[in-house]
């Protein structure tokens, strides 16, 4: 599964800083169809809209910390619909515990990145998501 | 240097390594920090401020009790702009929407890093939502027994300071 730039792609954050620079990082990797999303309340309605309508989002770049709903919980509701559940999801987060990290993969995420970052970091993990 | 100083003191470092690694690896640019010193007076702030809890607990020689303190990142305005700049790749000249909170993901990020290693020391901290505070000629004070550390950074894209308030 090589990466396909055109996939269908949502960055999720709170901070428009952060969402703004997501975006910039993954054009410059090459991606090419992004939108985004400033909570995990606000992304998932888009997300079960875009599935129903048959153009579901082929990759999810989301924050953990977010006020209304977390990176956390939208990973585990996307992890148990089905037709979503198998959708690669990136986690962006500035905690970088162990004990964070262990409740990310138990929940299923495809890949993990903590903040700061560069671009060449943002490009290695999701070329581990898509081989 | 008291005991009680010295640990003040090694409080502060993680802070001081997560904002030079920040600004190192999404700015390319190398912070040269000044030498912390305990807060006497009230000093101004910048133009820009970020402010974050850094609520938690200690545990020291099996000792656990709760701490309570913030932290305190503060920008003159064209450091924070050109700061804003490096990390969004932008030239912007003026404050706008654009670069509004990029104050509260320095805090954000920062303060997320030096938990880690804080955790380590035995400081557990409990994330915080950070909050921004623009303008001049305003006052930011801390309940009774909080002691104050000021560290002063520098580099080519202009000054900025963190304060550190923490009591325990």
């Amino acid at each position: 599964m090589a990466i396909d730039f055109n996939m269908k792609t949502i960055v999720i954050d709170d901070m428009m800083t952060m969402r703004k620079i997501i975006t910039k990082m993954l054009k410059q990797i090459g991606f090419t169809n992004i939108v985004d999303a400033d909570d995990g309340a606000t992304a998932w309605p888009m997300i079960e809209e875009a599935y129903k309508n048959g153009e579901p989002f082929d990759f999810i770049v989301s924050d953990w910390n977010m006020p209304k709903m977390s990176g956390l919980d939208l990973l585990i509701k996307i992890r148990e619909t089905d037709g979503l559940s198998k959708t690669p999801f990136l986690m962006i987060t500035a905690e970088a515990e162990q004990s964070n990290v262990v409740k990310v993969v138990k929940a299923g995420v495809s890949n993990f990145i903590v903040k700061p970052f560069k671009p060449e970091t943002l490009k290695e993990k999701i070329e581990k998501i898509f081989p | 240097m008291k005991d009680e100083d010295q640990r003040y003191l090694e409080f502060c470092k993680p802070f001081i390594d997560a904002v030079k690694d920040l600004y190192d690896t999404m700015m390319s640019t190398q912070l040269k920090a000044g030498t912390p010193f305990f807060k006497t007076d009230v000093k101004p702030y910048g133009d820009i401020t970020a402010l974050m809890g850094i609520n938690g607990t200690v545990d020291k020689d099996g000792v656990k009790k709760a701490f309570k303190g913030n932290m305190i990142l503060s920008w003159p305005m064209e450091s924070y702009i050109k700061s804003a700049n490096a990390m969004m790749m932008e030239e912007y000249t003026e404050m706008n929407e654009e670069i509004a909170d990029v104050g509260m993901e320095i805090s954000n990020i920062t303060t997320g890093n030096a938990k880690k290693v804080l955790a380590e020391m035995g400081y557990l901290i409990e994330m915080a939502t950070p909050t921004t505070v623009n303008g001049k000629d305003y006052q930011l004070r801390s309940a009774g027994n909080t002691r104050t550390i000021h560290i002063p950074f520098e580099s080519d894209l202009g000054t900025f300071f963190i304060e550190l308030n923490y009591e325990d």
